[in-house]
């Protein structure tokens, strides 16, 4: 009883933060932070919290904390502070983390920018699960090239541009004013697998690499570099197939309040406190965020009667329409797919039969507002079967789209097929019977009507 | 009993013709009434249930029809079977069996009696077998006489051959074809009889219905042909074998392309060339025959052989084009296997692997016979005495039958007819010469006098003219022969009650054992498992099995599957045997791709079911590696030595293979360590039991004789399975960071992305 009245408070609140635009997943936030740390990411959570989002605080030993009680997520969102541990209290295991995410939540991951500082055991657990791998406590990014701060002995703190990606992606990572900004970074980096399910959000400059910095080595090579060049990222996130997110920034910093200041080199604003805004909102499913608000499917020659229908017949014509929205901060907005992009359809059984594009069109059956409906037509391929509609719409950082619609493509029935009249290489045929038919009928008249001139002829017949 | 009823009946002087047809009415209704009692066994022991494997589509079918309607039926498009290739189900059974219940259940419901299609389905079997009997009187009267008629109905309605596919539950095509099949047959011989054009028409009518009923229609397409063909060698061709041949195939043969199953096969295959041949033939005799009375003898016979040269050339030499152009189809594999037993066992698996395809052993023939199997003979003997046309029928039919019944076990069933009219036919001749007197005490010179008066009258007999009357003069060789006959009758009641009510009347998907205190224990692990599945998993769930138990998932637990009994693709059914003997990666893909959610296996090493799919599993592995040679190879599950072993010596590619897997998981559990007892095959298992990645266990049965596993879906997280099994049970994959730190060359290789 409790529980139930505790989902429908759930429900409520969540409805009612809905109302004020925030995060999808919903907006009860878990801070893992110390309180000195805390201190230096004043303006970061103080963003967040304007942006709606509830916090609460607990040390990384804390033994009260859970993120789960009665099977249900306690938090929506979780951000683990740097916390120089060598292990996080009983409660945040690698399995607790990817429990939560299961359940759907979201996590947001800072690693220390220090060098000097541990990484804990069940953070680097967790990546290496998603495919992503840290350096070992020691490393740090370098650029020789390019350096932040010329007096700076280490050149350890970057300059790095804000993202950008091919013409086919959405960026929602420089959504700032000044696209042209810096971002002031310090930190190890990181290497990411090929696991489709994680991406690069922010990629180390092309000269920049990470090195250990123990090892008083003089020239970096093999032994000692963990990734360089546009390998290593700084940034990388992670969506899970049920369109949890789980964010990693390889150095902290890049979010203090530290970083948020004039870059003394160009003599602008730094970029970070933008890209934090853009890495948290993407991380709590504030952006990026499609949602199929209807799949309206319909044979052609049935008219637009028989909408959604279960059974369809070869070579007919069918159209096939999705509506796709899109959630931005507080609101749903048509989705617009990225100029060198296409959202696909499949008409598969087993293997796709067709896989054709679906462009952008008038509103189908019902209109959906603020969304963009994508539709197109086509034929039913000459086989039978039980085929499936699928929009298979992933792309980096958006949230997965895989619809499918099962219907059964059945045979011509018995009444469907052309009428033997209606094919003219059947004419002769038909000519024929009829001629049998008749000639058979004039015969018999003939027999009956003629009179038999010999009455033996008529007695051997009997025989 | 009907024996001495119809003995006296003859003899009594006073009983007139109209006493006689009553108390054959009367026999015949008791026959009939006797044919469905013992044929109940199944319903009063179970429960009105439909039986085994094939029944369960019947049945499935059958409600379809009813529901839907003839023509929704006719079109009937199944997408719950053969995922996600459907099939055209409609177009792909034979209707006859579920449109007669329909036709049953709509009648019954117009004169109001809601009778529900369940109970219809169930007793249409024993219904259509008094029919069938019936139809064996008819028959067997049109041979000798209605004496002969009346014990071969009694045969017919007991005897085990045909009872096996005839018990209530038993809900399949054989059904109502036995019954099809004789009177088809009964309606020939009466059309060859007579010569009649309508005779000929009502037997294109009955071909048609068994055509649309059942495939072993192609016994009387070429049955028939062959009888004409062996008449016309035989020089007997006659105006009459003309009428009633060309009216039987020119109507058949049209209707029963109606059958969309059919379709057009009768002009298209091997099989039924016999029949057209055979058509073109009679039509060629007859032009003959009317040459023979127009054209004087000398030139007839230059004639005669010229044309027949000629036609036969040209005929041969169509034949032969058209089999290679492929528009005549060549003989089927099933075929071929009728002629060799090892054809399908080296070529088509898939048929070998039925069981009722197996060639006979010799002990079922008494089994399903007794008596009337060594009648059989005398019977065929008799005929030839006579060799009237329809006397030719039956050695025609004896012949074929005996040697299809010896090649593959269901044939039986085709054979048991033709038994019973024969021994029917050798009983009744004995008892009409030895029971010639009224009674015992009769002296012997009034039996021979009577005898030699009745020898005269009836010199049109079973016994030929030429072969003269010797009469039986000793009572006690009356007495003997009489007696021991009779003893026989009964013996042979008894021995079909024992062999229908032990043999054949279990429904097989509810298992019978026997307590230690003699009392009955079912096994209903089969119905557990299906309404298991009906109840918990979605409606759309597919579920995968070996193809024996498709019909029943879907007749009891109204789920998807993906192959069925319904074998008509070799490739998906392949592709199920290669699931099941792959690696669990290899298998997992397999799984996803076809979108199955549950994979449904038997196992019997718990209770000793010896009919489980690991004994099945060899069966799985040929015909996987029919279609993948490379992947599945039959030698890998053998031992070095060639065995066929689940213990500890099984290879690493039985161990592995996913139905290993699914067959012992957690299976060693149920006993004390390293106990692990496989009833089945004897065998003890390794104490460490297999474990599974890719699958969770859902459901196991009571007895653990169905068990029915889950498809894990993708990882949240992209991993593979067995990355999540490791890291769930706390083998974490080694730190990362410091392989990283110390590889970074390898690390950087590994990690490009593009």
């Amino acid at each position: 009883m409790g529980f139930t009245l505790r989902s429908v408070l759930t429900a409520l609140v969540s409805l009612v933060s809905l109302s004020q635009g925030i995060s999808l997943t919903g907006p009860r936030t878990l801070l893992v932070v110390e309180e000195d740390v805390k201190a230096q990411f004043q303006t970061l959570i103080s963003d967040l919290e304007a942006r709606g989002f509830t916090t609460t605080t607990h040390k990384a030993k804390s033994t009260t904390l859970t993120l789960f009680k009665h099977e249900e997520r306690v938090y929506d969102n979780i951000i683990i502070f740097p916390t120089g541990l060598k292990g996080l209290g009983p409660n945040l295991a690698s399995s607790s983390f990817l429990k939560h995410a299961t359940a759907g939540g979201n996590i947001l991951i800072l690693l220390p920018s220090s060098s000097d500082d541990n990484i804990p055991t069940s953070i680097s657990e967790l990546a290496s699960q998603v495919d992503v791998f840290l350096p070992p406590k020691g490393f740090s990014v370098v650029n020789h090239f390019e350096p932040a701060d010329a007096t700076e002995r280490e050149h350890n703190t970057l300059l790095v541009d804000l993202p950008s990606f091919p013409s086919d992606t959405k960026n929602y990572f420089n959504t700032g004013e000044d696209k042209a900004a810096k971002l002031l970074y310090r930190g190890a980096g990181l290497a990411i697998g090929s696991s489709p399910l994680v991406q690069p959000i922010l990629k180390a400059p092309r000269f920049a690499y990470s090195y250990d910095t123990k090892e008083a080595s003089s020239f970096a090579d093999d032994e000692n570099v963990f990734s360089a060049g546009k390998q290593l990222a700084l940034v990388a996130g992670v969506q899970t197939r049920n369109n949890a997110r789980i964010t990693f920034v390889a150095g902290s910093d890049l979010l203090a309040d530290k970083s948020f200041t004039k870059v003394a080199k160009t003599d602008k604003m730094s970029g970070n406190r933008a890209f934090a805004k853009d890495v948290t909102a993407w991380t709590f499913k504030e952006t990026a965020v499609l949602k199929v608000d209807g799949i309206e499917h319909w044979g052609e020659e049935f008219g637009k009667e028989v909408v959604n229908g279960d059974v369809y017949r070869i070579k007919h014509d069918v159209t096939f329409s999705i509506a796709l929205s899109e959630y931005s901060y507080d609101h749903f907005e048509p989705f617009v797919a990225p100029v060198d992009d296409a959202v696909q359809l499949e008409f598969t059984m087993l293997d796709p039969y067709y896989r054709i594009p679906l462009p952008a069109s008038s509103p189908g059956l019902t209109h959906h507002k603020n969304s963009t409906t994508y539709s197109t037509t086509f034929k039913t391929p000459d086989q039978h079967g039980v085929f499936t509609f699928a929009v298979n719409y992933k792309r980096p950082f958006l949230s997965n789209v895989h619809e499918k619609r099962a219907v059964t493509v059945r045979h011509f029935a018995h009444n469907e097929w052309t009428r033997s009249w209606g094919i003219s290489g059947s004419w002769p045929w038909i000519a024929g019977i009829w001629v049998v038919v008749v000639g058979w009928i004039g015969f018999v008249g003939l027999w009956l009507w003629s009179k038999p001139v010999v009455a033996q002829g008529k007695g051997k017949k009997k025989q | 009993m009907s024996t001495t009823a119809k003995s006296t009946l003859f003899r009594d002087p006073a009983s007139t013709e109209s006493v006689r047809s009553i108390l054959k009415v009367v026999i015949l209704l008791t026959i009939a009434a006797a044919a469905v009692a013992s044929r109940l066994f199944s319903v009063i022991r179970f429960e009105s249930i439909i039986h085994e494997f094939d029944p369960w589509f019947n049945f499935r079918a059958s409600k379809y029809l009813v529901k839907h309607g003839f023509f929704d039926f006719w079109n009937w498009f199944d997408d719950r079977t053969w995922y996600p290739l459907g099939r055209v189900t409609g177009g792909t059974l034979y209707p006859g069996l579920m449109v007669t219940s329909g036709a049953i259940w709509h009648a019954l419901r117009m004169i109001s009696l809601p009778v529900d299609i369940r109970n219809i389905c169930v007793l249409l079997a024993p219904g259509f077998s008094g029919l069938t009997a019936f139809a064996t009187y008819l028959f067997t009267k049109e041979m000798k006489d209605s004496g002969a008629g009346l014990l071969a109905a009694a045969f017919m309605g007991i005897a085990p051959g045909y009872i096996s596919r005839s018990v209530a539950g038993s809900y399949d095509n054989e059904a109502i074809a036995i019954f099809l099949l004789m009177f088809t047959f009964y309606l020939w011989i009466k059309a060859a009889k007579l010569g009649s054009a309508m005779w000929g028409g009502l037997c294109a009518l009955f071909y048609f219905y068994m055509v649309s009923a059942w495939g072993g229609y192609v016994f009387i397409t070429n049955l028939i042909p062959l009888h004409v063909f062996v008449l016309i060698l035989m020089g007997r061709y006659s105006g009459r074998i003309y009428v009633a041949y060309s009216s039987w195939y020119a109507l058949g043969t049209l209707a029963s392309m109606q059958v969309p199953f059919v379709g057009f096969l009768p002009v298209k295959t091997s099989e039924h060339m016999a029949a057209l041949g055979i058509f073109g033939l009679i039509q060629l005799v007859a032009f003959v025959d009317y040459l023979r009375g127009q054209v004087p003898s000398k030139q007839f016979n230059t004639l005669l052989r010229a044309l027949v040269i000629l036609i036969t050339v040209i005929s041969f030499t169509g034949l032969v084009t058209l089999t290679v152009t492929g528009v005549i189809a060549p003989w089927s594999g099933r075929f071929y296997s009728l002629w060799d037993t090892g054809y399908a066992k080296i070529h088509i698996p898939i048929i070998a692997s039925v069981s009722e395809h197996q060639p006979t052993a010799w002990p079922s023939f008494f089994f399903d016979l007794n008596m009337l199997i060594w009648l059989f003979p005398a019977g065929v003997y008799l005929s030839f005495r006579q060799l009237r046309d329809e006397h030719v029928f039956i050695i025609v039919y004896s012949v074929m039958a005996s040697y299809f019944a010896g090649v593959m076990v269901r044939l039986m069933l085709t054979l048991t007819p033709i038994v019973c009219v024969a021994a029917a036919i050798t009983v009744s001749s004995i008892f009409d010469t030895y029971l010639e007197i009224d009674s015992p005490e009769e002296p012997e010179e009034d039996s021979e006098s009577k005898k030699a008066k009745k020898d005269k009258k009836e010199t049109g007999g079973f016994l030929s003219s030429k072969a003269p009357f010797i009469g039986i003069y000793s009572i006690t060789s009356k007495v003997g022969v009489v007696g021991a006959f009779s003893v026989y009758l009964v013996l042979f009641v008894f021995h079909c009650t024992w062999v229908t009510s032990n043999a054949y009347s279990s429904p097989s998907v509810v298992l019978a054992s026997r307590m230690p205190d003699g009392s009955q224990h079912i096994i209903d692990d089969f119905r557990e498992a299906y309404y298991w599945l009906r109840k918990n998993t979605a409606e759309d769930a597919k579920i995968m099995s070996w193809w024996d138990y498709g019909y029943q998932i879907g007749g009891m637990a109204d789920r998807t599957t993906l192959v069925d009994n319904n074998t008509w693709n070799n490739t998906h059914i392949a592709t199920v045997g290669k699931a099941m003997a792959s690696r669990e990666e290899v298998s997992y893909d397999i799984l996803r791709k076809h979108e199955v959610d549950y994979v449904l296996i038997i196992f019997g090493g718990l209770l000793g079911y010896s009919g489980d799919d690991i004994n099945k599993f060899l069966w799985m592995v040929r015909i996987a590696e029919g279609v993948w040679p490379a992947e599945v190879q039959e030698r890998k599950f053998f031992t070095p030595r060639g065995e066929y072993k689940v213990d500890h010596e099984a290879t690493d590619t039985m161990k592995n293979s996913l139905m290993y897997k699914m067959s012992y998981y957690k299976f060693p559990s149920l006993f004390p360590p390293g106990q692990a007892q496989d009833r089945v095959r004897g065998a003890r298992l390794p104490a460490e039991g297999p474990v599974l990645h890719t699958l969770d266990e859902a459901f196991t049965s009571e007895n653990w004789i169905v068990r029915i596993y889950k498809v894990k879906d993708l990882d949240q997280f992209g991993r593979d399975h067995f990355a999540v099994s490791a890291f769930e049970s706390g083998k974490k994959k080694g730190k990362k960071g410091g392989m990283a730190g110390r590889a970074p060359g390898k690390r950087g290789r590994r990690v490009v992305r593009a």
